[in-house]
């Protein structure tokens, strides 16, 4: 896909915009904005002068040496009140700079935008601290740079400072004696108090430790819930699907892509793995025989007898003994939606497919795909073997054919897992291994929407190799 | 506030956060690229203004930190240079021509033009100084070079306690002109404004501005009666001497502490006009700027 064909993910936009007209939070309108590229120039003093005099005498007016590159080029959106909104793309790609056009901080180039509502914008947390001001006084300063007056931050002063959990004495100190996570701290609580209508954070969650960065994600979970307008700039994928409903993907000025949030987490993740977007394996392609049948993989089990003269005849080995000519041939496996579209990212809540493409060279064997799912730690997580009874007796003819392991919802954990894949024979003597391939591919779970059913419950977080979504039942007794 | 309050305790058990102040209509914002030379949005200034107390304090406060004799340092400079020109009494009281104890004509003059120079200069930089606000924050530019204006007028303020002391020790009682005072301070603070942003948007294209401010004020302060009567000036220097606005402002501030001085009412008014003139100027150039501040630094 080239970067530059605008994708319209959801077609109509039915699931997006609401059957009431919404009030606009944040209209942009054909947005460009033009950075000069500055030549740096270390010269001596003298060198200096010699240069601009030389640029008077030669130059027509323009300065020669400037350049100029478009960090926004027709940006145009329009954001609903209350509408959570994730701004993805690789660095560079002018999310910053959008936001900063959205928070009146440079003005753009070109075009227009229109906001309404009280913005809380963050664009780095501890903006404004002084470490010469102690932390009472620094949340003062602060909380009247996001525009809140002496009276409404003495009003919340207790709450901020119970919201950063840090130690009341501590707060007559001057800050310069924090620790950087105390600062943090107490930066987000300012901010996480304030009353905008919409706010707008840049990357700001990545700060900070564990603990913390969870709750700060918890407090924007709580403006969430009081229907405020996000605008959320991240690489976190799993951040992206959890707070956000709809994601904009901006790929050197431009939006490549608009629309749900997971379709758009998913296309971008996959998008920036690499060419091969398909989490998968596929067969090295030897035979032009075998890649004209590779390239009509994927639809109906194609049963065609294929490779047989080759693959009949035996091999000597060096040692002397025969090979046994191959009996199967994986050709190619993929993770694939319901819909059976290739997936890289999917969210706990997704129903998933592990596709085996597979050839069967000799005639009259059982042949039989397997998977094994591992975790980040590696630690195997479980296999999953083939149960269907009828078709485990039947051995099958030579030919090509198409297995599906169906993964059901709320299965798996969140965070990234590797799939191991193998072709097997059982015979009275144990498994005959046809192919193994240890780690074929590996895709990303992604937390599951907000607001949706999740195993997670009220957590945060939950530890385990698997999440499954269970049923409790409670009585009085 | 009582709403908030109420809706407060409502959601108290669910929400870790205040609730939010319902407002019906929010206020829109358009941003747009910058034309020429706008308007300045004094609304969005006065909006703001909480931010301009906020800053003022906080220059105010940081500027002594972490030294023993704050207070002390405030007036130092023109302590010190009052000792040293103290030695070149007999030498200026003679020509001087004032009926003024000398020390108290040279005080209340470096008090002033220190006032001068520290506001212009603080203003000129003080878009550097802020820098790291300017380019996370919005709030209108504007307030970086008044609080600096500010935070040294509270340094201005404190001069005059020495000031008044060394008024009760020569016993040279004010007249009723002081009542003029606020008028001439504003006078000096239009002034170091005009001049002061000028240079804080010339700053931004070339560090060079920032020597050239230095260089002025340093002529400038051979060039102003500070140390030195009108009288005492040769002819042949007279223009540059006339030419000079703060000539006015600092005889006409010595007219309206001390009882015995004339108002120089044609110099004052050559001051004020160009004053306002230097504002408007300083003005036009920094909202020229304004808009593209954060991308210069």
């Amino acid at each position: 896909m080239t970067p530059h064909t605008v994708l319209q993910s959801n077609p109509g936009g039915a699931s997006l915009s609401p059957p009431c007209p919404r009030l606009l939070a944040i209209s942009v309108k054909d947005l460009w904005k033009r950075y000069r590229i500055e030549k740096v120039s270390a010269q001596a003093p003298h060198g200096k002068v010699f240069s601009f005099l030389k640029n008077l005498v030669s130059s027509n007016g323009l300065d020669p040496g400037a350049q100029y590159f478009w960090a926004l080029e027709s940006v145009n959106f329009e954001i609903a009140t209350g509408e959570r909104v994730a701004i993805i793309g690789r660095n560079g790609a002018g999310k910053s700079t959008l936001l900063k056009i959205l928070s009146r901080i440079v003005p753009p180039t070109l075009g227009e935008a229109r906001i309404r509502g009280r913005v809380a914008s963050l664009l780095e947390v501890g903006v404004g601290f002084d470490g010469k001001l102690t932390g009472r006084e620094n949340v003062f300063v602060n909380a009247s740079l996001h525009g809140l007056s002496k009276a409404e931050t003495a009003e919340r002063y207790d709450q901020i400072v119970e919201f950063s959990g840090i130690d009341r004495k501590f707060l007559e100190m001057r800050i310069k004696h924090y620790s950087s996570g105390m600062r943090m701290r107490l930066a987000f609580s300012v901010v996480a108090h304030l009353d905008s209508d919409i706010l707008m954070l840049d990357e700001v969650l990545a700060v900070g430790d564990a603990a913390f960065q969870e709750k700060c994600l918890e407090s924007v979970e709580g403006l969430i819930r009081r229907k405020r307008t996000l605008l959320f700039v991240s690489h976190s994928m799993p951040a992206v699907t959890r707070f956000c409903e709809r994601a904009i993907w901006l790929d050197q000025g431009r939006v490549v892509m608009d629309g749900d949030a997971k379709q758009v987490a998913q296309t971008y993740t996959s998008h920036m793995v690499g060419p091969n977007s398909v989490a998968g394996w596929t067969r090295e392609q030897v035979e032009p025989s075998t890649a004209s049948l590779a390239s009509t993989e994927g639809e109906e089990p194609a049963l065609q007898a294929t490779r047989s003269t080759v693959a009949s005849e035996p091999e000597l080995l060096p040692d002397g003994t025969i090979k046994e000519p191959p009996c199967a041939d994986l050709i190619s496996v993929r993770l694939m939606a319901v819909d059976h579209s290739p997936v890289q990212v999917v969210t706990a809540d997704q129903t998933i497919g592990v596709e085996f493409i597979y050839e069967v060279l000799q005639p009259g064997k059982v042949v039989l795909p397997a998977a094994k799912f591992f975790n980040e730690e590696g630690v195997q997580i479980f296999s999953a073997v083939y149960t269907n009874p009828d078709y485990m007796q039947q051995p099958k003819a030579v030919g090509k054919y198409r297995s599906v392991l169906w993964l059901p919802p709320h299965l798996l954990n969140t965070g990234r897992l590797q799939v191991g894949v193998n072709l097997t024979t059982p015979t009275v003597a144990g498994l005959q291994r046809h192919v193994v391939i240890e780690r074929a591919f590996s895709f990303e779970v992604f937390e599951v929407p907000l607001g949706q059913p999740s195993a997670r419950g009220t957590y945060k977080k939950l530890l385990g190799a698997v999440r499954p979504l269970l049923e409790w039942e409670t009585s009085v007794e | 506030m009582s709403t908030l309050s109420e809706m407060g305790k409502s959601q108290k058990a669910s929400a870790v956060l205040p609730a939010p102040v319902l407002t019906p209509l929010p206020r829109e914002v358009l941003i747009q690229p910058p034309k020429g030379f706008a308007r300045l949005d004094f609304a969005d200034l006065v909006r703001h203004r909480g931010i301009l107390w906020r800053r003022s304090s906080h220059r105010v406060r940081v500027q002594y930190d972490d030294m023993f004799l704050g207070l002390f340092w405030a007036v130092a400079r023109p302590l010190i240079m009052l000792a040293v020109l103290w030695g070149f009494r007999g030498l200026a009281a003679s020509s001087l021509g004032v009926s003024i104890p000398y020390p108290l004509y040279v005080y209340s003059g470096l008090v002033v033009w220190f006032y001068f120079t520290e506001s212009t200069q603080a203003i000129a930089k003080s878009l550097q100084k802020d820098a790291g606000l300017i380019q996370k924050i919005y709030f209108p530019r504007l307030i970086s070079p008044l609080s600096s204006l500010l935070a040294e007028t509270y340094n201005l303020g404190l001069a005059f306690v020495p000031l008044s002391i060394l008024m009760l020790i020569f016993g040279v009682p004010p007249c009723w002109y002081v009542l003029l005072l606020p008028l001439l301070l504003l006078q000096i603070m239009v002034f170091s404004l005009g001049l002061g942003l000028l240079f804080s948007s010339l700053i931004l294209w070339g560090k060079d501005w920032e020597r050239i401010l230095k260089f002025l004020l340093y002529v400038g302060f051979w060039l102003s009666p500070v140390f030195y009567s009108p009288t005492m000036i040769p002819s042949k220097l007279a223009i540059l001497y006339f030419s000079n606005p703060m000539g006015g402002s600092l005889l006409a501030m010595r007219a309206v502490l001390f009882s015995g001085f004339e108002f120089p009412w044609w110099s004052w008014l050559y001051s004020s006009v160009l004053s306002i003139v230097l504002l408007f100027a300083g003005l036009m150039l920094f909202q020229r700027t304004e808009a593209s501040i954060a991308d210069r630094l």
